[in-house]
């Protein structure tokens, strides 16, 4: 699994970082968030795929080999 | 100000919210300040002590996803997420509940069909299919094939909304005791029943006499599992999370669908050249979300927190209110902000030059964007299988619709519904199906 973060559409929530601070960082300027690195280990899967669900801009983006699935 | 619980002592309730009064309110429709004040920190949902017409709608939504900020929503809305999975809403609400109750309708449709196109008003049949598929997502019972039982919930619902949207109205202690009394009949006759349900099969589950399979994806499920986050809101708070997620989509949804049909028929006595691209999912996707830009017209309201200067170099100072102008924004976001009336014109090969979605804010935005947006609309990219992906229950139906050959009764000519919203609300739509005459 691919973690990344739409940067566009990012609304410095920093919901992510809060679930899952071990797959994302945020910005020191804006606070938007970025991952920390791409591919996500199986042990932080569920924590991403939350993450992702919990997102109210849908800017964390899954790529599990299947655009849709997130 | 700390108002009572209006679900145990409605009067007093009331009482209060009479004397709250209004704090500073400033408009916005510039698209950079309401950006900024949408992802800001510094702005919260209104509060009921800012007065402003929201110590009285609040009473039907308080502690509930909508009114709460900082932590507070940011638990709820981790929480609520659980509740919106993608293969989830697909599986349980498309394809096994809103897709066969389209069939059903179709073959209806079909048989009324003698010599000429069947029609019917599509504001009470999408907004019953609507009605139907959120109470199914809410966790309320009983409300397929019992017709009388369909009809008192709907009436109850409708006076519910009334009361939530009472911003717009003059008589708002009215229509907000109305809606009390309407809250509590929903909560005795349809809520309580599917808590005390759902709450067995939770136990069940507990103890191991029922499989985990036997939990239901539904709100209520979700709020026995995690009772304690709720009961810290108040006896009340499961009861206005569940108006809530009604309230905010049934009519919203209602109204789009019959907006987007509405634009794309006037669209195409125009552009003759797009008649072909009718059945073309994307085209279609680009209709709904053009016609939502245009349609959302209820503003967002915002309390500051602090004293806080926007990009424009307006001075908003803590505990003023903010009013969003969703309609003056997204029309001003599609001119690129060149123009300050904007872009009204429905236009589905817009591009919009900022990096905004097509549907500019009619969701909202930053942290508090509407958590139902996918259930509405599905995903904004990957979708190209009409018969199995998911679309989201409000482009699902517009899609069908419009390859049933939906037209707009020609004679009629839409009236808004400005008595209680101030904003157009679809009362009658009639259609007719052009493709529908005659058996599948």
């Amino acid at each position: 699994m691919k973690v990344t973060v739409d940067k566009i559409s990012c609304a410095a929530t920093g919901f992510c970082a809060r679930i899952a601070p071990e797959l994302f960082e945020l910005s020191d300027t804006g606070g938007r968030a970025r991952a920390v690195g791409q591919a996500v280990g199986p042990r932080l899967q569920e924590l991403a795929e939350e993450a992702a669900l919990s997102c109210p801009t849908g800017s964390v983006v899954l790529d599990r080999g299947e655009d849709h699935d997130r | 100000m700390q108002v009572e619980s209006p679900m145990r002592d409605r009067d007093r309730a009331i009482d209060i919210a009479r004397t709250v009064p209004d704090a500073p309110s400033h408009e916005l429709a510039d698209y950079e300040d309401v950006s900024f004040v949408l992802r800001s920190r510094d702005f919260a949902p209104i509060r009921a002590e800012s007065g402003n017409g929201a110590q009285w709608h609040t009473l039907i939504i308080r502690d509930a996803i909508i009114d709460l900020a900082g932590d507070e929503h940011f638990e709820r809305r981790r929480l609520l997420s659980g509740l919106f999975k993608r293969a989830v809403l697909l599986q349980e609400y498309e394809q096994d509940y809103l897709v066969p109750a389209l069939d059903e309708l179709e073959v209806m449709l079909r048989e009324a069909a003698v010599g000429s196109a069947p029609g019917l008003d599509l504001v009470p049949a999408v907004r019953k299919l609507m009605l139907r598929v959120i109470a199914r997502l809410v966790g309320l019972d009983g409300l397929d094939g019992d017709e009388a039982r369909y009809a008192a919930f709907e009436r109850v619902m409708r006076l519910v909304e009334h009361g939530a949207r009472s911003k717009f109205v003059a008589n708002k202690e009215e229509v907000v005791t109305q809606a009390l009394v309407a809250q509590a009949e929903l909560v005795d006759d349809y809520f309580r029943p599917a808590w005390a349900a759902r709450s067995a099969t939770v136990r069940a589950v507990a103890e191991g006499s029922l499989p985990p399979g036997a939990l239901k994806n539904d709100l209520i499920t979700l709020m026995v599992q995690h009772e304690p986050h709720y009961r810290a809101f108040g006896e009340d708070a499961v009861y206005r999370e569940a108006s809530l997620l009604l309230i905010a989509s049934v009519g919203s949804t209602t109204n789009a669908i019959c907006f987007a049909i509405w634009d794309l028929a006037q669209w195409l006595k125009r552009h003759l050249q797009d008649q072909a691209r009718r059945l073309d999912l994307d085209f279609l996707r680009r209709c709904f979300a053009e016609s939502l830009r245009l349609g959302q017209t209820n503003p967002i309201l915002r309390t500051a927190d602090a004293d806080v200067r926007l990009p424009s170099g307006l001075e908003i100072a803590a505990g003023d209110v903010i009013s969003i102008n969703r309609r003056k924004a997204n029309a001003i976001l599609a001119a690129d902000g060149h123009s300050d009336i904007g872009d009204t014109e429905f236009d589905p090969h817009r591009q919009l030059s900022r990096n905004v979605a097509q549907y500019g804010l009619a969701f909202g935005g930053g942290g508090h964007m509407c958590i139902g947006r996918d259930f509405a609309i599905g995903p904004t990219r990957g979708v190209s299988d009409l018969e199995s992906e998911y679309l989201g229950v409000g482009v699902r139906m517009f899609v069908r619709f419009e390859q049933w050959g939906v037209e707009p009764d020609p004679d009629y000519v839409p009236v808004w519904d400005k008595d209680l919203t101030q904003r157009p609300t679809w009362q009658t739509l009639p259609v007719t199906f052009s493709a529908l005459q005659g058996p599948a």
